[in-house]
Formats: structure tokens, sequence, C-alpha cells
């Protein structure tokens, strides 16, 4: 086979036209590149002159005539830098002069700021003049990325003035209301002042730039919760976390939690990235955990790198480290507000008590700090965990189905609360919970559950005879035991195991599942118990069963058969379990206690 | 196929039902394990199944048993206390009312699954045997090929069959090229990778890992996986730095036990080589693995860890922790199905002292 060379083609206005107009999600971003050209260009001016001055950025509107007007005191361009970075795509002189000056303080890094200005105007005009040759203007004018025009034109003051005559689709960026809108949404934290149509347009302090010497921790709250609020369209903020740099990670900024109710996996988190005082992205939720639907944030890094369409950030070494960050603030905020606000942390329970239970299972030291304050539902309402152990005796009761059968019988008279296992996280929780405090979880309807409600207690032969003779039944288990309530003589439960054995080695599997897998699953089945289809729990704290070894043998049987069908009658709940034919058993129940009276 | 036309049908009537919670479950379950978000599903199941018994539909049922097990066999591996859920299930998915439903042949690939993870070689010829005639009842138009291919493929390489997994990919991969199903044979790249490590054909493998892609894009416990195994090929490639700087974090992998033995074998490979320290964090890190996988019934895997780290184990001269492995190692033996090989490697384990 011959392999040929071939030099790759690059179609450069097919280049320009995608990266200046189809690079970015919508058009206001284009508003943003360019504030940022005049921010980037005074910091220029602060690093390579020693002049004091007060650097501003000034955005005009022109609604009547569609003109937008963006200009700058920063260090203006000479004929060559205008030649060479603005008109040069890629080869932006911000990134040059950060790595040159080891400044960080700028925030361009593509050299494609100014092209987005095509995505958005019909014609574009720049004026400037630069700090190295105050006495020269220039003007470049350009209608389409591809050509430009430049000529000498009279000196202005240092700096940059871009003329934007708006293509007809973006006239709106020439309504004052709505440029104030745009960039207040994205240079709000910017630190060089903005003014518009000559109006300063006020500039939102960050928490992290406040002064802990001049302003009380009252304040500072009060402050907090107020510059959350300007970040937070839905949901009211109850309190906030504080987010400050350490050593190994470079991110300041805001957590709050959301005043508002979720439900369990509600996802609301909202979380602004802003690098150097510019909004990149108010959409990167993933920089919280997963489990904090609740919580949203706002951050500051010089460290995190915008990708290329400056809408996301790079997921890099950095990104991780704030994220592991942001994680462990908001625990150790979390730990806080339990320790120290117990108003705040009984508000935030009542919010978010489902989505916290969530959280919990997510994280051990969440657990840890939260677990005997969150509240699980129960069928006597929601309640903590002690609270269920003090009403149960030292257990916690879960069922997973809702309502009927024996369980709500007992528990409905003994007045003791079960934990409705069926509603988010409930079960998962408490689990956790018992496995870590070394309490006894009985799922009602498991082996287990069983096992552990029903203890069996040794009776005499005599008696042991006696019940056998009246409830003996093939494949049917009788467990003399003690429990409440006392007016429920009998309860009887199915084996999950003999159904699944006796349903796995029938025929009829053998029609309906396929030989390899019904082979294996024989293979699993052959060890199950084969013997028991029933377990049939007798009350021995019964009257009537007390009863029972006491009459004659007539009033026996005849009492046998009236309870044998109650407890089938209170089992048939669940007809899957026991196959019965109900009205048999009331035909039964009837007609006996019919003979009786 | 579309297996998810009726989830999707069922999850508008159900709204239309007003069902709008159960309706909400039925994607929110499947995204949260396929986020490994392992906790939210444990959290969420057991609403879901109290809803789905509600409306009587037992298809719903199904669907959320079958991602439980996706959750708790796949993702966990905790075989041992999911036996008895999985043959029921198998047993439930089958019976009359139930047996059109799709997830039924995902049933039958939870329920070998279980065997997989108890000691895959052990059950090599009943796994193979049950995949085979599940094959039969579907074509490869069936996103469920893809997932029955790769269970077949794992099955020859867990006992050395390497060359016929390969062969066996090829035919599979043909299949697909006839359906176009591009989806699928991205992803199929993951198994060809796999194969081709387990041959020692790592630049192969290497190029495969790179290639493979999820057939509904990005999805975190594929890109995980993603992650694990190109670390692991690196580490072989002996571009250690590499290896090194892509290896996830084992906060990141510890509860995802799926992730275990390439993350292990990664992290021997960098430790016997000098790259990073066996070091007392290392060591407890094997211990968990090794614990948690025959805590749950993965006993194969169990060992095979603790066969590594035995060998570091050596290199660091600790003797006594050696010997306790050795001794671990010999008190899992029993629990296999088959011993197969296992008696031989740890012989050669000590031989190495």
């Amino acid at each position: 086979m011959i392999s040929e060379l071939h030099k790759t083609k690059a179609d450069i206005v097919g280049l320009i036209e995608i990266l200046g107009k189809h690079l970015y999600s919508t058009p206001t971003v284009a508003i943003r590149e360019l504030i940022q050209n005049s921010y980037d260009s005074c910091i220029r001016r602060q690093i390579e002159i020693q002049d004091p001055f007060e650097p501003k950025i000034n955005v005009k509107t022109n609604n009547s005539e569609g003109i937008l007007i963006i200009e700058d005191n920063g260090a203006g361009l000479t004929k060559e830098e205008i030649i060479n970075f603005i008109a040069t795509i890629g080869s932006g002189y911000t990134r040059s002069l950060r790595e040159n000056a080891n400044n960080n303080e700028l925030i361009g890094y593509f050299g494609l700021g100014f092209l987005t200005a095509y995505s958005i105007a019909s014609r574009i005009e720049l004026i400037t003049t630069s700090y190295k040759e105050k006495d020269k203007g220039w003007k470049f004018i350009s209608t389409t990325p591809e050509r430009f025009n430049i000529n000498e034109c009279e000196a202005r003051e240092v700096g940059l003035k871009i003329t934007i005559q708006l293509d007809n689709k973006y006239l709106d960026f020439a309504d004052e209301n709505i440029m104030s809108e745009i960039i207040t949404h994205y240079c709000c934290l910017l630190k060089i002042p903005v003014f518009l149509n000559d109006n300063l347009l006020e500039r939102i302090i960050p928490p992290w730039e406040y002064d802990g010497n001049k302003i009380s921790g009252l304040r500072t709250n009060k402050m907090r919760l107020e510059f959350a609020k300007n970040f937070e369209q839905s949901f009211e903020p109850i309190c906030t976390i504080p987010v400050f740099s350490s050593a190994e990670c470079d991110v300041n900024g805001l957590l709050w939690i959301h005043d508002s109710r979720t439900y369990n996996t509600s996802d609301n988190r909202n979380v602004s990235v802003f690098i150097r005082g510019m909004l990149v992205s108010d959409n990167e939720i993933d920089l919280l955990p997963s489990w904090a639907g609740f919580v949203s944030a706002v951050i500051e890094s010089k460290t995190l790198f915008p990708t290329l369409s400056r809408e996301d950030i790079q997921k890099d070494e950095n990104y991780f480290k704030i994220q592991s960050h942001l994680k462990e603030t908001l625990i150790e905020g979390i730990y806080n507000i339990v320790k120290e606000d117990t108003e705040k942390w009984r508000l935030i329970i009542r919010r978010h008590n489902e989505a916290l239970l969530g959280s919990a299972l997510c994280d051990e030291r969440l657990f840890q700090i939260m677990a005997d304050d969150l509240m699980v539902p129960t069928s006597e309402g929601d309640m903590t965990i002690k609270n269920i152990l003090y009403r149960a005796k030292n257990k916690i009761h879960v069922t997973l189905s809702e309502g009927g059968g024996y369980e709500e019988i007992i528990f409905r008279s003994i007045m003791q609360p079960v934990v409705l296992g069926y509603r988010y996280a409930a079960l998962s929780f408490c689990n956790k919970y018992g496995t870590t405090y070394n309490k006894p979880i009985i799922v009602l309807g498991s082996k287990e559950g069983e096992s552990l409600f029903f203890k069996k207690v040794e009776i005499p032969d005599e008696k042991r005879q006696i019940l056998k003779e009246l409830f003996l039944e093939k494949h049917i288990e009788i467990i003399p035991t003690k429990f409440h309530p006392s007016y429920l003589p009998m309860v009887i439960i199915p084996d999950r195991d003999y159904q699944l054995k006796n349903r796995i080695e029938s025929d009829e599997a053998d029609r309906r599942i396929t030989t390899a897998a019904l082979s294996l699953a024989r293979k699993y089945t052959k060890e199950l118990n084969g013997k028991t289809s029933c377990r049939l729990y007798v009350n021995l704290e019964s009257p009537i069963i007390n009863k029972i070894f006491t009459i004659d043998d007539d009033s026996k049987k005849q009492l046998s058969i009236l309870l044998r069908s109650l407890t089938y009658l209170i089992a048939s709940h669940n007809e899957a379990d026991f196959p019965i034919d109900l009205v048999k058993e009331f035909k039964t129940f009837n007609e006996t206690l019919t003979e009786i009276f | 196929m579309d297996i998810w036309k009726w989830v999707n049908d069922i999850h508008d009537s159900l709204r239309d039902a007003g069902e709008d919670r159960l309706a909400y479950l039925l994607f929110e379950i499947p995204n949260q394990v396929c986020r490994n978000n392992h906790e939210h599903v444990d959290a969420l199941i057991p609403e879901a199944l109290a809803l789905s018994k509600k409306t009587g539909n037992t298809w719903l049922e199904i669907f959320f048993r079958h991602w439980n097990l996706q959750s708790r066999l796949f993702h966990r591996y905790e075989p041992i206390n999911l036996l008895s859920e999985a043959v029921s299930l198998l047993e439930f998915s089958h019976r009359e009312e139930n047996k059109q439903c799709p997830q039924s042949i995902c049933v039958v690939q939870d329920f070998a699954k279980c065997y997989a993870l108890l000691d895959g070689p052990g059950y090599f010829s009943e796994r193979i045997d049950v995949l085979k005639e599940t094959f039969h009842r579907i074509n490869s138009k069936w996103p469920c090929f893809f997932c029955l291919t790769g269970e077949y493929v794992d099955a020859l390489c867990d006992i050395g069959n390497f060359n016929e997994a390969l062969s066996f990919l090829d035919k599979q991969n043909a299949e697909l090229i006839l359906v176009n199903d591009k989806g699928a044979q991205n992803e199929l790249c993951y198994n060809y990778a796999k194969v081709f490590f387990n041959l020692g054909q790592y630049d192969e493998a290497y190029k495969y890992v790179k290639k493979s892609k999820f057939r509904n894009g990005d999805q975190k416990d594929f890109r995980e996986k993603k992650i694990i195994l190109s670390a692991l090929i690196l580490a072989k490639l002996n571009r250690f730095s590499e290896s090194k700087q892509k290896l996830l974090k084992f906060d990141k992998i510890k509860k995802t036990h799926e992730h275990f033995m390439f993350w292990a074998q990664t992290r021997y490979e960098l430790a016997i080589n000098d790259i990073i320290p066996f070091d007392l964090e290392l060591n407890n890190q094997f211990q968990f693995m090794v614990d948690k996988l025959s805590n749950n019934g993965v006993i194969r895997e169990s060992i095979n860890i603790a066969l590594l780290q035995g060998e570091l184990l050596i290199k660091n001269n600790e003797l006594k922790a050696f010997e306790r492995c050795c001794n671990y190692i010999e008190y899992l033996m029993p629990k296999l199905r088959k011993p197969l090989d296992a008696y031989d490697k740890l012989n050669s384990l000590r031989l190495k002292l």
C-alpha cells in the first residue's frame, strides 16, 4: 500500500465563521468578551507603565441608531498590535503578557474575544491610541472577520473605543435596560468600574473581599445573605457557608442552603463560576456533590480555566481540587450549623429532611452529624430514630408495604411506630443507623424480621400436643410464642423459600423458563428448605389460646376452626402468598359461630 | 427491538393517570445507577417497588427489581445477598403474564451474573449454556445483544480462552455491522480492549479502549470503567506516569466494587515497578477490597486481589503480613465452587518468598 503525505488545508473564512458565529451558545457572550478585552487592556496598562491612572470601562447604547460602544482607558493599541493581535485570530496579547509578567489578574486566553463581535455586528469601528505613542491614533474598520481597513486618525485619550453597528437581529443590545442586565450578569464582580451611558453600574462586593476587622459577624452574615440573593432566582437562602482558599486550593466563594422545600432527589443546585471577577459559567452544578440538591454557590478562582467557548470550565486537576474543597467546606459548614445554630438547623430540617436523609447515606461524616436529628416517616408520623427506639423498646420496625395484615393490627394496638420503609431513603437510613449504632432493624415480612419478632417459647409437651392436634396441617410449622396485642391469637406467615422452591421446581417452570437457566436455578433451590410452607405463630399471651388448653374437646375443635379461619382471613391481604378460598373461609367461620350460639 | 419503548409508553400513561412520582422514578432510578449513585438507588428502590405493586403492573415491578440488581450486582458485586432475589425474579419475570416483558432477557443476564461473581471460572459451563440459550431469544438488533456478548466474553476470559473470546467478538461485531449498530460496535471496543489486554497485546488494547464509547452518549459508569482499564493498560505499556495520573483515587471507586480488580492490578503494576510505594495506606486499601469482595461472596476476585497483595508484601519483606495473607487465601479456597488453578497460584506465591 502506498502512503501519501498531504498537508491539511484550512478554510479560513469558514473557520472564522464558525469561531465568530457558532462558538457561543448565546450572543450575550460577545458583550462579555468585549468588556473582558477592555478589562485586560486596563490591567496591561497597570502592568506595563507605572503612571497611576484610574481604569474604567464605559458602555454606551444608541437605541435609535442600533449602535453599541465599548470604550476603555486601557493600554490602547499601536498599528502593529492591531494587526498582530486584533486581526490575527488566536493570537491574543493577554496570554503572552500573563506568561511574561507572571500576572494572574488577566482574564483573556485564546485571542478569540474580538472575533465574537462579528457575531452581533454588521460593522465594527475601532479607534485607539496606545500609551506607547500618545500622539497617534488608529482607526480600524471592518464588516467581516476576513477583511479590515486601517488608517491613521487623530489621536485620542489613551485607550480604545469600539463602535458596533448592531446586526438587525441584535438591535436589542442597544437598549439601555437590556444592556444593563447583561453587564450586571457577567461583570457584577469585576474590579474595574463599568459605566453604562456614563452612569456607574454598582459593583457587588463579594463576601470574600469583606474586611473581617471592620464588619461585625452579624453584619457579615446579613451581607452574605444579601449577596446570595443576587444570584438566586428561585430560592431565598436560609443561611450561607463561606468558602475560603487554602494552601492547596485557590477558591473563594459562598455556598447557601435554599429556603424552599425539597423532596428527596430534587436537584436545585446552581453554581456560578467567576474567573477574576468575570462570570464564565452559571451552570457548573457538578462542582457541588450530587447529594447537595438544596445548595447553590458562587465561587471565584484564578486557577480555573474556561473551555474554548468560555462558557464551561475545563475539567482539569484544579477543577477536581475545587470540587473536593467545596464538598469539604459544605460538610464542615453543615456541621457548624448543627452545633451552633439550632434554630437554623431546625428550619433546614423542616425544608430538606428528605434530601438530607439521602445526603447522610452518601457521606459518612454527614451521617454522623445528622443521624439523631433527621426524621424518618413512620406509621405515627415523622420521627427521629431516637424517638422510634424509645417508643419501640430499642428496636426499629420497618414495613415495605402499605398497610394490611397482622403487622398493622399488632403495631396499631401496641402503639409502636413502624418506619414506612417504602418512602424515600427511610429503609436505607434505618439500616445505616442500625449498623452504626448496633440497633436491631426488623423488616416486617422478612425471615430475619420474623424470627426477631416472634421468639419461640418452650411449652409443656401436653400443651404442644394439643396445638398439634388442633392446628397441624401438611407443611405448616406450629411455633408457640408470645406477643402483643393479646387479642390477636395467631399469626400465619408464608415461607418465601418454600414458595420459590415450589415454583422453580414445578413442571410449569419447565414450560416457561429455558433449560439451562432453569437448571441453574434448580441448583439453588435444591438447597432450600422444602418442608415448611408456613409458620403458624400461636400467641400464648392470648386469653383465647389459653382457654383452648382448658375446655372440652368439642369446644376445642370448634374454637380452633374459628381461630384458623380468622387467622387466614387476616393474612389474606396478600392473596399471592395464601391462595386460599376466602369465601370458603368466611363460610366456615360463620357456620362454626352459628353452631356455638 | 426497542426495549425502552414500553418504558416510554408507560411513562406517558402514568403521567396521564396522575402517577407522576412513579413516572419520574422510571427514569430516575436507571439514571442514578448509571451515575454510580448507588446510595440514591437504595433510597429510591423500596418506594418504586411499593408504588409499582399498587398499580398492579407486574412489568413495572420487574423493571425496578432488575435495576436494583443492576446496581447491587453489576456495580456493587453483592451476589451472596442477591442470589435468592435473582432466582425469584427469574421465576417472576417468566410467568405467563410477564413473558413478553423485554426485561425478562435482562433478568436472565442478572441471574447469570450472580454465578459469574460467585465463582466465574467455577460456573463457566453453566454460564455459557444460559447465555447461549438467551442469545436464541434475541437478535443483534436488541441492545441485550451487546450486554450478553460482554458476559460471554467475560466467561471465556475467566477460563483463559482469550483467542476464542476474540473470535467470538469478531463474529458478534460482524452481526452488528449487518444491522449497522454503530453504538453497540463502539461499546464492543471495551470488550476488545479487555481481550487484547488478556492476550498481552497492550498497544492494541489501548487503541480499543480509547475507541470505546457508550452507545447512549457519555455515561459516568462507562466513563469510569474506561478510565480504569486505560490506566491498567498504560501501566502494562510502562507508561507509568500517564497511568498514575489517570487512575482514579481510591475514594472514588471504594463504593463501586466492580472497579476493584483492575484498580488493584494497576496499583500493583505501579508499586511492583517502584513508581508508587506499597505503603500502609495502599495495603489497607488492598485489604479493604479483599474483605469487601469475600464478604459479598465474590470469592475468586477476592483471592486474585489477595494474591497481588501477597506479592507486594513479599517485595516489602513483610513476612508476617504475607503469612496472614496466604492463610486468608487458603481460608477462602473452599468457598470456591471449583478451585481450578487457585491452589497452584497460591503455591507459586509462597515459592516466591
